[in-house]
């Protein structure tokens, strides 16, 4: 469905966020991981057709993108990270306007859509008195207005209480039977309950991309439990990678991401995938 | 055009036109403009007309004050709707819509199509209100009939094709990297100054007809093709009773009048083919490389070399701050942040120092003060809008004291900084022209109140930029007039110029501490 050959962004100024990747997705949910300024957000960016990349090809359902974005704007949807609204304009003026940008000529679709993200109830009223929330919901909402095939979703959870955020993975798994969803967060949990693949960035190159289980395979009898004295923490944490730990009145219950045995007492425990991420960004050091 | 090619650019001009027409400035611009409905078209008992032939006062009928009133509208359309216009793509890149607009299959030329004539549209509205007004004064001072077709057929020829033009620049200005900050504003003023010009031409046969975007050289061939005279005043002009009154007929709609106003409104489809070469469709790399570019890589490349000076400037702000007094602390950081964000207004300082010292006295009566003053135009623009601009606003009301006095701060700031600029030549014509030197420093205030009032009113510096600028060019055309005579370089300025700055000034003080106070009230 998309493909991407040694495509390279290099801005101005000599910074390259993204470095001869290459990568082959098909429909799914595909998770998109890494640390702050890996090339996230830019490859998201190459892929919707914002950017042009400085090397290589992406189609899109064999389609060359960069010669003809046209076919893959008509099928996309996307909500970046940095996403406003324009706050003079009601929720329902707001979706009207980008249906009408795309090309949705279905007056009820910004309806269905007001519905399916809960804002019915708010539609007339102006955007800026809307919450974080209810304006993130309105990007999504906008992002789906054209029953996209490839949906491309930049932190798309930033901003929405607990119960929105599982009403929202719900869509996108339920989106992601059919069709490309690629999703970038960095909450993992996130990805963890949804995401078919994940693709692990850094310094704009591609580390990983394939299944949640190889990813935690490659982490299995490298992460620990234990309980470690309140007054020696600080030193451990110093010299480990602690993914969790929780202060209590034995001591500070940490998980660690190791390779040895960090304290004697610890015990080997099952990674999730915070733990897998944490020991592949460690391990590519 | 396809149905769904019409229909996008539609989608996108009605959106652009609604967003404008929400905003507060557009009902100040209408109130405005209908006061200037009221004080253009003035009772001939009072001695003056809204247009004067050779002495004699044109009777009031629809075809005069349509022909008129297009006149004076035609200055003002031609200059403001270019500010007025000249933010839509920034919207988007405020508003953060860019990058979704981007991934839409909305074509580059589709879009920039729709934004244009949503800026024509607003600019047509906006005229549109101004005409109700005219003719609703027209019912009170006319002299005949109200034509209600001869009023927007006139307004149609005459404000039409210019009001297409100005859209399209003001959209190819924004496309064009170096063109699209405050050096476009800049370069703006200068183009109207050739469409006055070319007004003047434009009456003339040839190529100068198809050049006249203001419509001047249109209104005055109405006249000039039923009178040979040597005199047109439009305008509140006075005229000589003893004359009758002169009767303009009716403008005939033949195609040596129609053909030149269509081709100078096809003027905006090269105009609209540059900015679509320019536009950057909210590429991110492209996007900030034209925000950089906005200043020009020349500036850019100046801005480096005075960074040291900004640190002094830094350094000494950050011994002072903390030990002035409660009230003046905040003034005083905004002051310092100012000349530390723009290397150049305080380059633009040193100059003017260095420009009084070693300048003769007649230089720094006569020229430095107009300097001074468009340097400022520049250098005030944004203070008291660029913290909303750049979503730092919520966090300067979180410091103490910082939300009530919002507009103080913002006023006092823009005077410290006016007051730099303005002393020193003051100081230096205070012994030869004390008159003087006071007139600059009431109009150190008067310009920081403007910049304050219309900043918080409008919520851009396009405003005051261009208000400011269209003032200083009457005041350069006016230099025998007393009353425009602000800063007192043209000599002619008395005790009554300058109370009346001062009374503007508090008045604008109090227009700037008046719309803070509202907002804060709506946002509760």
């Amino acid at each position: 469905m998309l493909t991407l050959t040694h495509v390279t962004k290099r801005f101005r100024g000599g910074v390259t966020a993204v470095n001869d990747l290459s990568l082959e997705l098909g429909p799914g949910v595909v998770g998109l991981l890494g640390p702050n300024g890996a090339g996230k957000t830019t490859l998201m960016q190459l892929i919707a057709t914002i950017t042009r990349p400085t090397d290589g090809q992406i189609t899109f359902q064999g389609v060359d993108v960069l010669r003809e974005p046209e076919p893959l704007r008509r099928q996309l949807g996307y909500l970046p990270q940095d996403f406003g609204v324009y706050d003079n304009l009601t929720a329902h003026e707001f979706l009207s306007y980008f249906a009408g940008l795309k090309g949705v000529t279905s007056r009820s679709r910004v309806d269905e859509l007001l519905d399916l993200v809960n804002l019915r109830d708010v539609a007339r009223r102006p955007a800026a008195t809307f919450s974080g929330g209810m304006r993130q919901r309105l990007g999504i909402a906008q992002a789906l207005l054209n029953d996209p095939v490839l949906l491309i979703v930049d932190e798309p959870t930033a901003g929405l209480d607990p119960e929105e955020r599982v009403r929202f993975r719900h869509l996108l798994s339920d989106l992601g039977h059919a069709r490309l969803v690629l999703l970038s967060t960095h909450i993992v949990s996130d990805i963890e309950s949804l995401a078919g693949t994940i693709a692990v960035m850094r310094e704009g190159r591609l580390l990983t991309c394939g299944a949640p289980e190889a990813l935690l395979q490659s982490a299995r009898g490298q992460v620990w439990e234990a309980v470690v004295p309140s007054a020696e923490y600080e030193q451990a944490r110093a010299r480990l990678k602690v993914t969790r730990a929780v202060r209590q009145a034995d001591g500070v219950h940490a998980r660690v991401v190791s390779r040895d045995r960090p304290f004697p007492a610890a015990s080997p425990v099952e990674p999730d995938l915070e733990d897998a991420y944490v020991h592949l960004m460690h391990a590519g050091a | 055009m396809t149905p769904s090619l019409a229909a996008q650019v539609g989608t996108i001009a009605v959106t652009d036109l609604r967003l404008r027409l929400r905003r507060p400035a557009t009902l100040w611009l209408i109130l405005v403009l209908s006061g200037l409905s009221y004080l253009f078209i003035r009772d001939p008992a009072g001695g003056r007309g809204l247009m004067v032939v050779d002495g004699a006062r044109a009777l009031y009928t629809s075809q005069v004050v349509a022909l008129s009133t297009a006149g004076l509208a035609a200055f003002l359309v031609t200059f403001a709707g270019f500010y007025l216009t000249s933010n839509t793509l920034r919207r988007d890149l405020l508003a953060r819509t860019g990058g979704i607009i981007a991934a839409t299959p909305v074509g580059s030329g589709t879009y920039l199509a729709g934004k244009w004539l949503g800026g024509s549209a607003y600019l047509g509205l906006v005229t549109g209100a101004y005409l109700l007004n005219v003719m609703a004064m027209f019912l009170i001072r006319g002299e005949g009939p109200l034509e209600p077709l001869t009023f927007v057929l006139t307004y149609l020829l005459a404000l039409g094709p210019g009001i297409l033009v100005v859209a399209a620049l003001a959209l190819c200005f924004e496309c064009v990297p170096a063109l699209s900050g405050r050096l476009g504003d800049v370069a703006y003023f200068f183009v109207w100054v050739v469409f006055v010009a070319m007004g003047a031409i434009g009456e003339a046969r040839g190529g100068g007809m198809v050049l006249d975007v203001m419509g001047i050289g249109f209104i005055l061939a109405q006249v000039h093709s039923v009178s040979a005279a040597q005199n047109i005043a439009i305008g509140v002009t006075p005229f000589d009773p003893r004359l009758a009154a002169w009767v303009l007929p009716p403008m005939s709609l033949t195609a040596t009048i129609l053909l030149p106003r269509f081709v100078t409104a096809l003027l905006a489809v090269p105009i609209l083919l540059a900015a679509r070469l320019f536009f950057h469709r909210f590429d991110p790399a492209r996007a900030r490389s034209a925000s950089q570019a906005t200043s020009g890589q020349f500036i850019r490349q100046v801005s480096l070399l005075v960074k040291p000076l900004t640190r002094v400037v830094a350094d000494a702000g950050a011994r002072l701050v903390p030990a002035a007094p409660g009230a003046l602390r905040p003034v005083l950081a905004e002051t310092v942040m100012t000349l530390c964000q723009s290397p150049l207004v305080l380059l633009a300082w040193l100059g003017v120092l260095a420009a009084t010292l070693f300048s003769t006295t007649a230089t720094v009566h006569r020229t430095l003060p107009l300097v001074v003053s468009a340097l400022l135009a520049v250098g005030l623009a944004d203070l008291s809008t660029r913290d909303r601009a750049a979503g730092t606003q919520a966090m300067l009301y979180s410091m103490p004291r910082v939300k009530p006095d919002y507009a103080r701060i913002k006023l006092g700031a823009a005077l410290v900084l006016a007051l730099l600029f303005c002393l020193p030549p003051a100081l230096r014509i205070a012994l030869e022209a004390p008159a003087a030197a006071l007139s600059l420093l009431i109009a150190a205030g008067f310009m920081a109140a403007l910049a304050t009032a219309l900043g918080l009113l409008t919520r851009t510096p396009k405003t005051f930029m261009g208000v400011f600028l269209l003032f200083l060019y009457m005041v350069l055309n006016g230099a025998q007039l007393p009353a425009l005579d602000f800063a007192g370089w043209n000599g002619v300025a008395t005790g009554s110029t300058r109370v009346g700055y001062l009374v503007v000034t508090a008045l604008l003080v109090a227009l700037a501490e008046g719309k803070h106070r509202w907002d804060l009230a709506r946002e509760g």
